[in-house]
């Protein structure tokens, strides 16, 4: 049952990793110096990670990812009425919900590591970048990674929380956008980072799992 | 003879609108219930706070014994339900949607489920969402069966469905509520669906439950009469038991509740110059019941059982 609700999750989320991993690879190959395409991010004498753009673009990708699978995940079932299939199930709504939320976390976060990864390995090889390459140059990046899973979160909670119109629904996920925004640009200590995406991602799964088990479908 | 469904005062606002108003059902285990009802007129929603997709604002629901809200997977594994539209994952195959079903269930009958796809002549490499909506129901059905529920909850499951797969389906539904103790619950505005299968009826107005009672009972107990007059045709009808009342142009079209000596000489009273007494098919019967002008009148299986000692007497 576990097998067959994180593969159904992995198969549904597809699509939108592959639009993702299309543009992080535009992205990381062009900041490289290897464009695909011959417009948008080039290749940069900047210091790799510390005053180039891939901060910025990883942020794009890594939080429209965030925000398509959250709401892919918790919104579409309603709209194609597949969760009146998927929760009579015999099997109880957190396990089933949990699941979503541990995928999409788990893809999001992979798939910001994967493109930090990436971009450090090209940074680190010989001939690449004209500063050395240290690990300590990547830590803004692992700390707005950390914090775009409040983005996940919140869009998945707009997509289970009823509203009247579209406005106050995407509520969670704006004010997620603002809470990454402030992190970013203020840049404050990584523990400082951590207790606030904690504390963000605690308040939205409380708020996800109250919903699941009271709203109506 | 226990009772697989029972609501109590089961209701249900939608913006201050009630859709399904102080609800109280009986279906006892065995049985094949047709819940009926024009669009909007509460059925799904009923369903739905069965299945637990719905909260009720107030009342309680009760499935196979246990609290409709809070069902163990156990008793849930004993539940299928079909819903409204057969919704499925589009991008699987059948074998796909066989294998992510199965995988739930303690009990699963693949020689069943192999069976009812063989009939319906479904392959399991062909995708959800290029099958047609009558295959996709047929693919829903077998889903639903294959666990060997003990009580099968189907919402309107032959909407949009064209004649023949409509009888096909409801052909193999018969097949399947064969197996003995098996309870289904089904809601339709199709009342010919309803005809074939439900050896009891309920049918809903308003969110209200105005008639639970057999089916023959219900298509024996309304009749229209039609009643020819040489002059004015009366405004003001007072007859027990009276459905609805329509003038067409000398003649007043009245459909009752069992036609009995009180509502015999009730009419008479009103001298037309002829009474013509027709019976209703189901679907006529259910057409007048649920539009007339008037409210409709509460019907259950006590009320007409009253209605037919009362018939005896008045015969005696």
């Amino acid at each position: 049952m576990w097998k067959a609700l994180v593969i159904k999750e992995l198969r549904e989320s597809a699509g939108i990793v592959a639009l993702a991993a299309l543009a992080a690879v535009i992205m990381v190959t062009g900041m490289a110096g290897l464009p695909l395409l011959p417009f948008g991010v080039t290749g940069s004498d900047d210091f790799p990670f510390v005053s180039d753009t891939f901060l910025f673009y990883m942020g794009v990708v890594v939080g429209l990812l965030a925000v398509a699978l959250g709401l892919k995940q918790s919104a579409w079932e309603t709209g194609s009425g597949t969760y009146y299939f998927l929760l009579h199930r015999p099997v109880d709504r957190v396990t089933i919900f949990a699941i979503k939320v541990i995928i999409g976390i788990t893809i999001v976060l992979g798939f910001g590591v994967a493109m930090i990864l990436f971009y450090a390995a090209w940074a680190a090889a010989p001939g690449h970048s004209g500063v050395p390459f240290l690990w300590s140059m990547t830590f803004p990046s692992w700390r707005l990674l950390a914090s775009l899973s409040i983005v996940y979160v919140g869009a998945f909670f707009s997509g289970i929380r009823p509203a009247r119109w579209y406005g106050s629904r995407l509520g969670p996920v704006i004010a997620a956008g603002f809470v990454v925004a402030a992190l970013a640009l203020t840049s404050p200590w990584g523990w400082l980072t951590v207790a606030v995406t904690i504390l963000f991602v605690a308040i939205n799964l409380a708020a996800i799992f109250l919903y699941v088990n009271s709203r109506d479908y | 003879m226990t009772d697989a469904i029972i609501t109590e005062r089961l209701t249900k606002h939608y913006g201050g609108r009630r859709v399904v108003d102080s609800l109280d059902l009986r279906i006892p285990q065995g049985s094949v219930y047709g819940l009926l009802g024009r669009n909007g007129a509460g059925k799904s929603t009923t369903i739905k706070m069965l299945m637990g997709m719905v909260r009720p604002d107030s009342g309680r629901a009760m499935l196979l014994g246990e609290d409709a809200e809070t069902l163990s997977g156990a008793t849930r594994a004993r539940i299928a339900y079909l819903a409204e539209g057969h919704p499925l994952y589009g991008w699987m195959s059948i074998d796909e949607a066989v294998k992510f079903t199965r995988s739930f269930y303690p009990r699963w009958n693949d020689a069943l489920l192999d069976q009812i796809l063989d009939h319906f002549e479904l392959r399991r490499k062909q995708k959800y969402r290029r099958l047609s909506k009558g295959q996709q129901a047929q693919v829903s059905l077998a889903l639903a069966v294959a666990p060997d529920p003990e009580l099968l909850v189907l919402d309107d499951p032959t909407l949009g469905l064209d004649t023949v797969v409509r009888r096909d389906f409801l052909e193999s539904l018969i097949q399947i509520i064969q197996r003995q103790g098996r309870t289904i619950l089904f809601s339709s505005h199709i009342l010919g669906d309803v005809e074939r299968v439900a050896d009891r009826i309920g049918i809903m107005v308003n969110g209200v439950l105005r008639v639970d009672c057999r089916t023959e009972t219900f298509r024996e107990s309304i009749r229209k009469l039609v009643l020819d007059f040489a002059g004015n045709v009366p405004d003001a009808v007072s007859i027990p038991r009276l459905v609805s009342s329509r003038q067409v142009r000398s003649s007043l079209e009245l459909v009752v509740v069992g036609y009995d000596d009180v509502q015999r000489e009730a009419v008479e009273a009103l001298a037309p110059l002829s009474i013509e007494v027709l019976e209703l098919n189901l679907e006529d019967a259910f057409i007048e019941y649920t539009r007339g002008p008037r409210r409709s009148l509460p019907l259950f299986a006590t009320e007409l059982e009253n209605v037919e000692s009362a018939r005896d007497q008045g015969a005696a």
